[in-house]
């Protein structure tokens, strides 16, 4: 294994101009360019912010503002979807030329990583601009960078898997695609994760990688959000640390064991696409 | 059997395909596996048991018919597939040209194309930008040099290829039947590059139907047959064999 990792860092010219194709390719024709990746995570931002307004009694000040978290969210779910394709997609690639085949879905998640970092600029400049920012800026902002750097290291390993299984079954894409989807209502986004603490299911919730990261990554943002219900306010919910470090274990294991995996099966994978 | 001067090595080299019948989608394979149907496997020999070395700076055509195993020896060679026995030892940069364009993309412009593809061969970006002018020169596009690749002819794309791997500065070439669709006076160019490319001793593995050409550019010939080394020898010897048994 460890040699599949030096060879795959001697190639990392071509996991660049790869990352540069993906990139071009996507913006080829079209006047916006890169900031089109900015536009579906902001209406939905703009629609659940609408419709929460009409559907809670009380209405959470700036809420818009937690739900910035989307951005990390849609780089989870863009690039996972994407990744499925990464070997068949290159088919074309894969049957004629030799490089080490794990660069594939490392290509689409780096293309995709990049759109992340162009909202994570624009979400920074929002906050500033609505004077969010510097006042709710404290420490715990740091937390933003292994927040992101796990979350990268889950997307990777699923990527792996799940773009070894779609070579065998093509329809791994879509089942992925679906639970992605599943998932999106299980994270902190149309509720908030003080309401799951008052129902009582907070440990429960945690317990999926993802919501545990972006509940840190909120709460690393911005300060928890006051939730008023018709009996009082709901106590805040803070880092969930003990969760947070638990989701980067289960993260690491995933991707340790979704690579290996995919370099123990790299040549099969070759003669069947 | 190690020896210094050899740029290929083969030996005892079989490649075993197996052609899998299984259900290409999970609802397929459960709904078979309710059944109790599980997935068969059938195994396809494609080379049985080869051996042979190249010295440095030989070229050495190929010739077999359709199916025979040739191009799954190139592919061997070029490490696209793992040999299901035996070894093989390839020294050097290897350029691999298996098919037109391979790894180039329909959307993006020839420039962008040599870019994508000269790095796949391990070229350097800033080698790259150096040696543009001379591929684009070689490859004669360079009017063309800013069309996506979708609107280029088969010769054009054809020519592009060659030149970018022309271009890597390989020790050993591994050509598969790409040389065919370019026009008279490219194959010309072609073949006047490959005979550079013997003064400098680089190792040329050159699979092709067109025997005047295998002749013309071969010190020594396989001829493949039914998955085995059917002869081995000097070209003119090889082709005339096979040509008598009127392949």
């Amino acid at each position: 294994m460890t040699e599949s990792l030096r060879e795959i860092w001697q190639f990392r010219p071509l996991v660049l101009e790869l990352v540069r194709r993906d990139l071009k390719l996507r913006y080829k024709n079209s006047v916006g360019g890169i900031m089109w990746s900015l536009f579906t995570p902001l209406m939905q931002i703009v629609v659940i912010t609408l419709s929460l307004k009409f559907i809670r009694g009380n209405p959470i000040k700036d809420y818009s503002a937690h739900l910035f978290i989307l951005f990390l969210w849609s780089f989870f779910q863009i690039s996972l979807a994407d990744g499925c394709g990464a070997i068949l997609n290159n088919a074309t690639l894969v049957r004629k030329i030799y490089f080490p085949r794990a660069i594939l879905p490392l290509v689409t998640l780096i293309a995709n990583f990049f759109h992340f970092g162009v909202a994570f600029v624009f979400t920074l400049l929002y906050f500033f601009a609505r004077s969010i920012y510097p006042q709710n800026l404290r420490l715990e902002f740091l937390m933003v960078l292994p927040t992101i750097f796990f979350s990268f290291a889950l997307c990777l390993g699923l990527t792996y898997i799940a773009s070894y299984l779609n070579v065998f079954y093509e329809d791994v894409r879509i089942i992925v695609t679906s639970l992605l989807g599943l998932f999106f209502w299980l994270l902190p986004i149309v509720h908030t994760v003080e309401e799951v603490q008052a129902k009582g299911l907070l440990d429960i919730y945690l317990l999926n990688p993802m919501a545990a990261f972006l509940v840190t990554y909120q709460r690393a943002l911005l300060p928890p959000p006051q939730v008023v219900v018709d009996d009082g306010v709901l106590p805040a919910v803070g880092i969930p640390w003990g969760h947070f470090a638990l989701a980067c274990a289960v993260s690491t294991i995933i991707l340790v064991v979704g690579f290996a995996l995919f370099e123990r099966y790299k040549w099969e994978v070759v003669e069947r696409v | 059997m190690t020896n210094h001067q050899n740029a290929i090595e083969v030996e005892n080299l079989t490649k075993v395909f197996r052609v899998l019948h299984r259900e290409r989608s999970v609802k397929g394979a459960a709904l078979k596996w309710l059944r109790f149907r599980l997935p068969h496997r059938e195994e396809f020999v494609a080379l049985h048991d080869i051996s042979f070395s190249v010295p440095r700076g030989q070229t050495v055509g190929v010739i077999g018919r359709n199916g025979s195993g040739k191009s799954t020896l190139l592919s061997l060679l070029s490490r696209i597939y793992r040999p299901t026995a035996g070894r093989i030892t390839v020294k050097g940069r290897i350029a691999t040209l298996l098919e037109l364009g391979a790894g180039f993309h329909p959307e993006f412009t020839g420039v962008e194309n040599v870019f994508l593809n000269g790095v796949i061969l391990g070229i350097s970006h800033a080698e790259l930008e150096n040696r543009l002018p001379s591929i684009m020169e070689f490859a004669e596009i360079s009017e063309f040099q800013d069309t996506p690749v979708k609107h280029y002819s088969m010769g054009m794309t054809a020519r592009l290829g060659f030149s970018v791997a022309v271009h890597a500065q390989p020790d050993v070439l591994l050509v598969d039947e790409v040389l065919a669709v370019g026009d008279g006076p490219f194959q010309e160019k072609c073949y006047a590059k490959i005979e550079e490319f013997k003064a400098k001793g680089v190792t040329i593995f050159f699979v092709s139907h067109d025997m005047r050409a295998i002749q013309r550019v071969s010190d020594r010939v396989l001829w493949i047959d039914n998955h085995i080394i059917r002869a081995d020898g000097p070209a003119a010897e090889v082709i005339r064999d096979y040509e008598a048994v009127g392949a």
